[in-house]
């Protein structure tokens, strides 16, 4: 039987391997203590979050505005035993992650009957609880006023504080491994049933897997991008306050991977280095950016073709067998089929 | 303590009407297009700087100063759905959605630029007070009880009739609503500008309240959604419903909880809600079960 492919790995496998290289090859990017590192190191965070998301949102249709919260969770929750308790960063960080681990399954498991925009005025509800709880609990998080984050990481006597050369280019390797880590996702068995219950839930059903497993599933994956980028986002950021993590930089987020096209998590990322440059150079030189970033928002979510792919010449455009919804539907039944022992839809 | 519960449960019910009907506005939209506008708060509160701007600082709003303004943000409203929101029914809820939070950055800006970020306490509308049982009681909240309710019953009446029937036709199956002679897009206009004067009459009413300041709007409109949502969205009495328990269960949150901790009551509700009743308490009537 010919075996469907959804995504192509040609093209699109050297993409986190280019985007290494332009950032090694361009030198004035790696000044030492310059904005432009700050701005890779931003990047590179924002890149983890929205790819965690576009996995989530984009390939298994759970639109949820928990992201923010999860970065937040791991980068409090490193602070804090960090400042604390004197925890080895390593050691904080695998903390971190269980933590938006747990938050990301206490959530799927609450809102497992929740869909569509129901889920996500559910998880609105959480994030809302979440960052108020933040505010309150002043005594460990420093409430309104924040707290400092980490100064920086070290990993069995490798050290590098933030905004520095080392930790640059450790974030952007983290970043090109969780992007090449998406497209594994995207490609195995797991990424197909996400893609299944993103187009029909029923199919993914009569295959004899669990719709429900798999949106708990998608859930931990977002959890687990969101996670890594909140425990490298305190470095970066230097102090930790609810702002950081509030609405405005979830619904950043949701640009990024509405713009970049869902599901394509190359797209999105560069969706991301365009929006986040964008985003911080008008924020930092325009004082009515909040009224142009809103209007942009407005703007470029009716652009016809929604993600930037759309707008390259067709052969430049990332491959996919089945363009329409049936024929991936189609595609992914069989993928499914092929993977598992269930016979392939005629 | 008899009397402390009596002013909380008068207080709460008092902004619970005033979410009632910004309750209604958000029904109102999600029953003509399946989904919600993030900026209804927002709206009122621009609603009520545009009201208020002619006699900041002296003098009384008259009746004048309050249709031009309704007119004028209504206008601006069925504007900015024919441009932005319309393009993005066919693609689903979620687009006009993150489309209407783009709005709230818009909206809140342009407050902020005019108008400043201070904090603004126009006169009241009707000023003086009464006496219930023991209680002061503003003719102000009292007038706000009373055009909320109103409002929120009259249009419940209202949406029964043909255009009550020509939007749900509309929202749920817009193809064959137009071949009945109903136009889809002009339902999901009316609703929108329908929905911004009754958000403006919502701003103006609470503004001598509670004062008016760019973010005001969000907060506001965020708890009038609970309302809406745990009263079952698309259903005008369920807005009143939902929009006077949570009115009340803020009240009583913020005087023995905190603020802090009473929107965290507010939210757990939402969510709540959402897990054991997704459809509110009340569900739409009409509405194909799905």
């Amino acid at each position: 039987m010919r075996r469907h492919r959804i995504i192509g790995w040609s093209r699109g496998a050297l993409a986190p391997v280019l985007l290494l290289a332009v950032a090694l090859l361009v030198p004035n990017l790696f000044a030492e203590g310059s904005y432009s590192q700050y701005m890779i190191e931003l990047i590179g965070v924002y890149i983890l979050a929205s790819t965690g998301l576009s996995l989530s949102m984009g390939l298994a249709k759970q639109f949820h505005v928990l992201q923010t919260l999860f970065m937040a969770i791991s980068a409090y929750t490193v602070a804090v035993l960090a400042d604390r308790y004197d925890v080895p960063f390593s050691l904080g960080a695998l903390a971190g992650l269980a933590g938006a681990l747990l938050l990301a399954l206490l959530s799927a498991l609450v809102t497992l009957r929740a869909q569509t925009h129901y889920l996500l005025l559910a998880t609105f509800g959480i994030v809302i609880v979440g960052i108020t709880l933040i505010d309150g609990l002043d005594s460990i998080t420093g409430g309104v006023n924040g707290r400092p984050a980490i100064a920086g990481i070290d990993i069995g006597g490798f050290q590098a504080s933030g905004v520095s050369r080392e930790y640059s280019l450790i974030v952007l390797v983290i970043a090109a491994l969780g992007l090449l880590g998406a497209r594994r996702i995207e490609q195995s068995m797991v990424g197909n049933a996400l893609r299944g219950i993103g187009l029909d839930e029923g199919m993914v059903a009569a295959q004899g897997l669990s719709p429900g497993r798999y949106r708990i599933v998608a859930l931990l994956i977002s959890a687990l991008y969101g996670g890594i980028a909140g425990v490298l986002a305190g470095p970066v950021l230097g102090y930790l306050s609810p702002p950081s993590f509030d609405m405005p930089v979830t619904l950043l987020l949701i640009i990024m991977v509405v713009i970049g096209g869902l599901d394509r998590v190359y797209w999105v990322a560069l969706a991301t280095v365009a929006v986040t440059l964008v985003q911080q150079s008008a924020a930092s030189s325009v004082s009515a950016w909040p009224l142009a970033y809103g209007l942009a928002v407005m703007v470029l979510i009716m652009l016809p073709g929604r993600d930037v792919s759309r707008w390259l010449p067709e052969r430049w455009r990332p491959r996919r067998v089945a363009l329409d919804g049936s024929s991936e539907v189609h595609a992914v039944s069989s993928e499914l089929a092929e993977k598992g022992s269930v016979d392939a839809p005629r | 303590m008899g009397s402390t519960l009596f002013q909380l449960l008068i207080a709460g019910v008092c902004i619970g009407f005033l979410y009632s009907l910004l309750g209604a506005s958000y029904a109102l939209f999600y029953r003509s297009k399946r989904s919600i506008n993030f900026a209804q708060g927002d709206i009122a509160m621009l609603g009520a700087y545009i009201a208020f701007w002619p006699v900041l600082g002296a003098g009384h709003l008259t009746v004048w100063t309050v249709l031009v303004s309704l007119v004028v943000l209504t206008l601006a409203a069925g504007a900015i759905e024919v441009v932005f929101f319309r393009p993005l029914y066919a693609r689903g809820p979620l687009y006009v959605i993150v489309s209407s939070i783009g709005l709230v950055f818009v909206v809140q800006t342009a407050i902020l630029l005019i108008w400043g970020p201070q904090t603004v306490l126009p006169k009241p509308l009707w000023p003086g007070s009464i006496h219930v049982f023991g209680l002061v009681l503003s003719h102000q909240l009292l007038l706000l009880v009373i055009v909320s309710g109103s409002l929120a019953m009259l249009l419940q009446l209202a949406f029964r009739g043909r255009i009550g029937i020509a939007m749900r036709a509309a929202a749920e199956n817009p193809a064959v609503a137009r071949l009945s002679g109903v136009d889809d897009r002009t339902m999901a206009t009316l609703s929108f500008m329908v929905a911004a004067a009754l958000s403006g009459i919502a701003g103006i009413l609470v503004a001598p309240v509670s004062g008016m300041s760019p973010s005001a709007g969000a907060a506001l409109g965020l708890a009038a959604l609970v309302g809406a949502i745990i009263g079952g969205l698309g259903n005008l009495y369920g807005a009143v419903v939902g929009g006077v328990f949570i009115g009340l269960v803020n009240s009583f949150a913020v005087y023995y909880v905190g603020a802090v901790y009473a929107d965290v009551i507010t939210y757990s509700l939402l969510v709540i809600a959402l897990v054991l009743r997704p459809g509110g308490l009340l569900r739409e009537e009409g509405m194909v079960s799905r």
